[in-house]
C-alpha cells in the first residue's frame, strides 16, 4: 500500500516511536524477565555443581534469558495502528493521527452515502497530517528502568544461598572406607589401574562356568577370555591390548560359530526347546528325575549315561520299576511328539519370502541396479530360510526318532528276540538323547560364550572411559579418608563410629551385630572389622544385618597393617520396597536365570508375547525370532 | 484514496458552525442551570442524536427545569407530561371526542384530539409512576415516532424527543419501566447532587427576583441539519470494532468478558446499545469540532449509553453492584486494534 505524501510524516513518526517501544521494552523485559531468571537459573546452576557436582560452566546459561527476550522483543509484531493510537493518547490528540492513517489506508471502507461522509475523511487526514508538528517519540516512550520486585530479590537471595553451600564430597565414603587397611589397598590398585573389576565379577563367574565345559573350544575361548580380564586387573595388558586380544577371540570364537553352523545338520533350537520341554515334562516321573536334571542342563553324557543305567536296571528287575519305566517313556513319546509337530512358522515365512521375490521379478525397481540389489537379498533371505526348513526337517525327524526309539523300548515281551530288540532300541534312545542334549548344549554354549565376549569388550572400553573420572573420584575419596583419619582421636578421647557386620575381637571394643564374630573364610559379607590386635579381625565378615557398637580406639586400626586378604566384592543393598521388574532383570542378566522372582517376571513377559503373536499380524520370522528369544532367557532349574 | 477527493470547505464549515451552534447551546442553558455540565451534554447528545433520553436523580436537582430550558432553547414545541398511577394512554396519546356541529347539535361527529405527546420535546415527568399500560403507550411512539389511536395511525413532529425523569428513591407506587422501553432511551443519563459552589450559585440565582429568560439559539429545522451532519460522519473500522466488542464483553458468555461481567450480569447490551454508543460519539467529536470520533469518545459515552441496558443478575442486585462500576471493568479489559 502505498503512503501518501502527506501522511510520511506520520508514518515517520510512529517509526521512530515503535523502535523506542522495542527499546525499551527489551529493557523492561531484561530487567522483569531475564535479571530474576537469569539468577534463578545461576542459582540452580551452583546448587547443583555443589550437590550434584555437575560443571561449573553451567552456570554461564544464566545469561541464556536475555537473547530470548531480545528475539522475542525483535520478532514481535507491531501494529502500527496501536502505535498511533498510543502516540495520540499521549497528545490527547483524540485519535487524529490514527484515524488519519486508517482512513486513508481503508478508503473503500468509507460510506458513500453521503459526499460530507468522505469530505470529513479527507479533513481527518488533512487534520492528522497537520497535528504532526511539533510531536516527537521521545516523551511517548520513556525509557524507564522497573523497579526491583520481590521476585528480584528472592532470585538475588537464592543465588546467595546457593554460593554459600558446601562442596559436597563426590561419594561418601561410608565406615568401611576410614576403616582399614583392605580399602587403602583396593584404593591403590584401582587408582594404578583407572579400572573397577567388581563391575566384571559376573563376567568372570560366567565364564568361570563356561570354563569347566565339555564343548573343548567353548572351554578354551572361556579360559582365554579369562585370562584377557586377568592380565587387564594384574595391569600386564593395558587397555589397548586387551582390545586387541579380544578382538583375536572373537575372530576365533567366529570361527568356532561356522564351524558348528556346518556341522549340525539339524536345528538345535528345535532340539533345545524339544530337550527342554522333555526335561519339564519327565520331571513328572519320579524314575526320570535324574535324567530330567541332565536334560535341563544339558549334560548330554549325564543324560545318556543315566537313561541307560535307569532302562538295565528296569530290565533286570522287571515289576513296578519296568511300569514305571514305561510310562515314563510313554510321555517321552507324547513330549517329543509335540515338539516335533510343533509349527515355527519357517514355512510360512518361507513361502512368505518366496511370493515377495516373484513379486519381485514380476514388478521390477525401475533402477536395474536397485532391481538386482533386491533380488539378490529376497534371494539370500530365500536361501536362508530354506536352510533353516532343512534343519528344521532334521530336527524333527530326529525328534520323530527318539519318539520312535522310545516306543520300541517299552513294553514287557520277554521273548528272548524282543528283549534284544528293546534293548537296542534303549542303547539307541540312550544315546540319541545324549547326542540331541549335545547339540543343544553346544549351540547355548556358543551363545553364551558369544554374550561374554561382547559384554567383555564393553567392559573394556568402558573403563577406558571411567578410568579417568574414576581415578579423581578415587583421589577425593583418598583426600577424605585422609581427612577423617586426621580427626581421630581428637582432644586426646577415643573416637566412636559405626560399623557394620562383624567386629574382630577388641579388648576395647564392644560389639553389638548379627554377623558372627571370629570366624574366618565366611565368604560374602557386608562387615569388615579391624580391631587392633594383630591376627584379629582381619577376614572379611559375614554378617548381612546391620551392626552397631563401640569402635575400638583406633576406630581406624593401625594403618600400617595390609596382611589382609583382599578380595573383590560386589554388594547390592536392597532398598526400599523390593527389586522392580527391571532390578530383577537386570539381576538375572548378572547373576542367572534361575531366581523365583525371574521366574515370574519371565512367565508375565512370555504370555504377554504370547499373547500378542496370538491377536497381532505378525512376520513368521519375527514370530520365531520372539519365541527363540524367550527360549533363551528361559529360566534355569 | 486512490485520487484524494479536495474536502470542500461547506463540510468544514458546517462542522465548524454545528460546533459553534451546539456552544451557544450549551451557554444558553447554562444561564438558567447551573454546573451539570455532564447532563446537559447528555441531553444535547440526545437531541442531535435523534434519540430519548432518561434522567434520574433525586427529587429538587432541576431535572424538570433543565429539560425545559433546552426545549425553550432550540425553540421546539415543548409538552410536560406528569406521569401518575391514574394516568391513561388517551391522556397522553389523545383521543376522539365528539364535538359539536356546527348548529349547535351534540354528538354529530367524532374529531381526534391530539394528545400532549403531540411536540416536538415531550418531558415524561416521573414517568416510573404510571403503570405499565400507559408505559406502553410510549413504545410506539419512542421507536416509531408515530401514533396509532382509533385505528388510524398518526405522525409525531420532526424532531420528536422524550426526554423522561425518574426518581430512583421512591419506589412505593412506582412501576420499573420494562426493558424493552428502557432499550428505547438512547441514554440513561444520572443527575448528581451538586457540589458547593454549584449550590450557592443556584442560591443566588433562584432566591433573588433576577429571571432569566432563554433566547433560542437553534430551531428544529437546524436542529434535523445538524443531525445528518453528525450521522455524515466518518468513523473507522477499527472504532467500530472497538464498539461492537465492549458492547459484546457486557454479556457473560463473550470470550472477553470481565469477571464482573461473568459473575454479576443477566443479559449485556442489545445491538441498539452499540447503535447508540457509536451515535452519541459521534456526536460528541461534533461537539468538539472533530471530524471523526475517537476512543475516547466512545469510553465517554458507554456508561450513559449502556446502563440501563445491561440487566444485573439477583447477585449483582443482592451485593449492590453498579452497572456503571462493572462497565468500568470492561473498558478497562478491552482494548482497541
Amino acid at each position: 500500500m502505498s503512503k501518501r505524501p502527506e501522511l510520511r510524516p506520520i508514518y515517520s513518526l510512529l517509526g521512530r516511536v515503535q523502535r523506542r517501544e522495542r527499546a525499551a521494552e527489551a529493557l523492561a523485559l531484561t530487567v522483569r524477565v531475564a535479571l530474576p531468571a537469569g539468577l534463578m537459573i545461576a542459582a540452580f546452576a551452583v546448587i547443583s555443581a555443589r550437590l550434584l557436582m555437575t560443571p561449573v560452566n553451567w552456570t554461564v546459561a544464566a545469561v541464556a534469558p536475555i537473547p530470548v527476550v531480545l528475539a522475542w522483543v525483535a520478532i514481535r509484531r507491531r501494529s502500527i495502528r496501536a502505535t498511533a493510537r498510543k502516540v495520540d493518547a499521549h497528545y490527547r490528540l483524540h485519535d487524529r493521527l490514527g484515524n488519519a492513517i486508517e482512513f486513508a489506508e481503508h478508503d473503500a471502507k468509507i460510506p458513500q452515502d453521503d459526499p460530507r461522509t468522505r469530505e470529513m475523511a479527507e479533513l481527518a487526514i488533512a487534520d492528522g497530517a497537520s497535528s504532526i508538528g511539533g510531536l516527537a517519540a521521545k516523551p511517548v516512550v520513556q525509557f524507564v528502568v522497573p523497579r526491583p520486585r520481590l521476585l528480584d530479590g528472592l532470585a538475588l537471595s537464592l543465588l546467595l544461598a546457593a554460593l554459600l553451600l558446601p562442596q559436597r564430597e563426590p561419594e561418601q565414603p561410608d565406615d568401611r572406607l576410614l576403616s582399614g587397611p583392605e580399602e587403602t589397598e583396593l584404593e591403590t590398585l584401582d587408582e594404578a589401574r583407572g579400572l573397577d573389576m567388581t563391575r566384571a565379577e559376573p563376567l568372570r563367574e560366567e565364564l568361570r562356568k563356561l570354563e569347566a565345559s565339555k564343548e573343548e573350544e567353548i572351554a578354551r575361548i572361556s579360559n582365554e577370555l579369562l585370562g584377557v580380564l586377568q592380565d587387564l586387573e594384574s595391569g600386564e595388558l593395558d587397555r589397548a591390548d586387551a582390545l586387541q586380544r579380544l578382538e583375536q577371540l572373537d575372530e576365533e570364537l567366529q570361527k568356532a560359530e561356522a564351524d558348528l553352523e556346518e556341522q549340525l545338520e539339524e536345528d538345535p533350537w528345535m532340539l533345545a526347546e524339544g530337550m527342554r520341554e522333555l526335561a519339564e515334562d519327565l520331571r513328572e516321573h519320579e524314575i526320570m528325575r535324574e535324567v530330567a536334571e541332565a536334560l535341563a542342563k544339558s549334560d548330554a553324557e549325564e543324560v545318556e549315561k543315566e537313561l541307560q543305567e535307569l532302562m538295565d536296571r528296569a530290565e533286570a528287575e522287571g515289576g513296578d520299576l519296568k511300569e514305571e519305566l514305561d510310562k515314563a517313556l510313554k510321555e517321552m513319546e507324547r513330549s517329543l511328539s509335540r515338539t516335533a509337530n510343533e509349527n515355527t512358522g519357517t514355512e510360512k515365512a518361507k513361502e512368505q519370502a518366496e511370493r515377495e521375490l516373484r513379486r519381485q521379478e514380476k514388478k521390477p525397481a525401475e533402477d536395474p541396479e536397485e532391481q538386482e540389489r533386491a533380488l539378490e537379498r529376497k534371494k539370500e533371505r530365500l536361501e536362508e530360510l530354506q536352510r533353516q526348513a532343512d534343519r528344521e526337517k532334521a530336527a524333527r525327524e530326529k525328534l520323530e526318532q527318539l519318539k520312535e526309539l522310545s516306543r520300541k523300548s517299552q513294553g514287557n515281551s520277554q521273548s528272548s528276540g524282543a528283549q534284544q530288540k528293546r534293548r537296542d532300541a534303549q542303547q539307541k534312545l540312550s544315546k540319541g538323547a545324549g547326542q540331541a542334549s549335545k547339540q543343544s548344549r553346544q549351540q547355548k554354549q556358543m551363545g553364551e560364550v558369544r554374550d561374554a565376549m561382547d559384554q567383555a569388550k564393553s567392559f573394556v572400553q568402558r573403563s577406558g572411559q571411567n578410568g579417568e573420572s574414576q581415578n579423581r573420584r578415587k583421589q577425593q575419596q583418598k583426600a577424605f579418608q585422609k581427612a577423617a583419619k586426621g580427626q581421630k582421636g581428637k582432644d586426646g578421647k577415643p573416637a566412636t563410629m559405626l560399623v557394620e557386620g562383624e567386629v574382630g575381637d577388641n579388648p576395647d571394643g564392644v560389639m553389638m551385630g548379627e554377623g558372627q564374630e571370629g570366624q574366618e573364610g565366611q565368604g560374602e559379607g557386608e562387615g569388615e572389622g579391624q580391631g587392633n590386635q594383630p591376627g584379629q579381625g582381619q577376614q572379611p565378615g559375614a554378617g548381612q544385618g546391620p551392626g552397631m557398637g563401640d569402635g575400638s580406639v583406633e576406630a581406624l586400626g593401625d594403618a600400617s597393617r595390609k596382611d589382609v586378604d583382599v578380595n573383590n566384592e560386589r554388594v547390592d543393598a536392597k532398598q526400599g520396597k523390593g527389586q522392580t521388574r527391571s532390578e530383577v532383570i537386570e539381576t538375572a542378566s548378572q547373576e542367572g536365570f534361575a531366581t523365583e522372582s525371574y521366574k515370574r517376571v519371565y512367565r508375565d513377559y512370555k504370555s504377554f508375547a504370547q499373547s500378542a503373536m496370538d491377536s497381532d499380524e505378525l512376520p513368521e520370522g519375527q514370530r520365531r525370532r520372539v519365541k527363540r528369544y524367550y527360549q533363551m532367557i528361559q529360566p534355569q532349574n | 484514496m486512490n485520487q484524494p477527493a479536495q474536502p470542500e470547505a461547506n463540510t468544514a464549515q458546517q462542522l465548524q458552525a454545528l460546533a459553534q451552534d451546539l456552544r451557544k447551546l450549551v451557554d444558553e442553558v447554562q444561564q438558567t442551570i447551573v454546573g451539570q455540565d455532564a447532563v446537559i451534554h447528555g441531553v444535547i447528545t440526545c437531541l442531535l442524536a435523534g434519540g430519548h433520553g432518561l434522567l434520574e436523580g433525586v427529587p429538587g436537582l432541576g431535572k424538570t427545569l433543565l429539560i425545559r430550558t433546552v426545549a425553550e432553547a432550540v425553540s421546539m414545541s415543548f409538552n410536560r407530561i406528569q406521569f401518575t398511577p391514574d394516568l391513561m394512554p388517551a391522556d397522553i396519546l389523545g383521543t376522539s371526542v365528539l364535538v359539536e356541529g356546527e348548529d349547535g347539535s351534540v354528538g354529530r361527529t367524532l374529531q381526534y384530539q391530539p394528545g400532549p405527546i403531540f411536540a416536538n420535546i415531550v418531558l415524561a415527568d416521573e414517568i416510573n409512576r404510571a403503570t405499565p399500560k400507559t408505559q406502553s403507550a410510549m413504545l410506539e411512539a419512542m421507536a416509531e415516532k408515530q401514533v396509532t389511536v382509533g385505528g388510524k395511525t398518526r405522525a409525531l413532529p420532526k424532531p420528536f424527543f422524550v426526554l423522561a425523569t425518574q426518581n430512583p428513591l421512591e419506589q412505593e407506587g412506582t412501576y420499573p419501566l420494562p426493558e424493552a422501553q428502557l432499550d428505547r432511551f438512547l441514554f440513561k443519563i444520572n443527575v448528581e447532587f451538586p457540589d458547593e459552589e454549584e449550590l450557592i450559585s443556584i442560591l443566588d440565582r433562584t432566591t433573588g427576583s433576577h429571571q432569566n429568560e432563554i433566547k433560542p439559539v437553534i430551531n428544529g429545522e437546524r436542529l434535523v441539519e445538524m443531525q445528518t451532519l453528525v450521522r455524515a460522519m466518518p468513523v473507522t473500522p477499527s472504532l467500530t470494532r472497538y464498539v461492537v466488542r465492549v458492547l459484546r464483553a457486557t454479556h457473560p458468555a463473550d470470550k472477553n468478558a470481565t469477571e464482573g461481567v461473568k459473575q454479576y450480569v443477566r443479559f449485556g447490551g442489545s445491538p441498539r446499545g452499540a447503535q447508540s454508543v457509536l451515535l452519541a460519539a459521534r456526536v460528541r467529536a461534533a461537539i468538539e469540532g472533530r471530524t471523526s470520533p475517537s476512543v475516547e469518545d466512545v469510553k465517554g459515552v458507554v456508561p450513559q449509553a449502556l446502563r440501563h441496558r445491561v440487566l444485573l443478575n439477583f447477585e449483582g442486585e443482592a451485593e449492590g453492584v453498579s452497572v456503571d462500576a462493572v462497565l468500568e471493568e470492561v473498558l478497562a479489559k478491552v482494548k482497541p486494534d
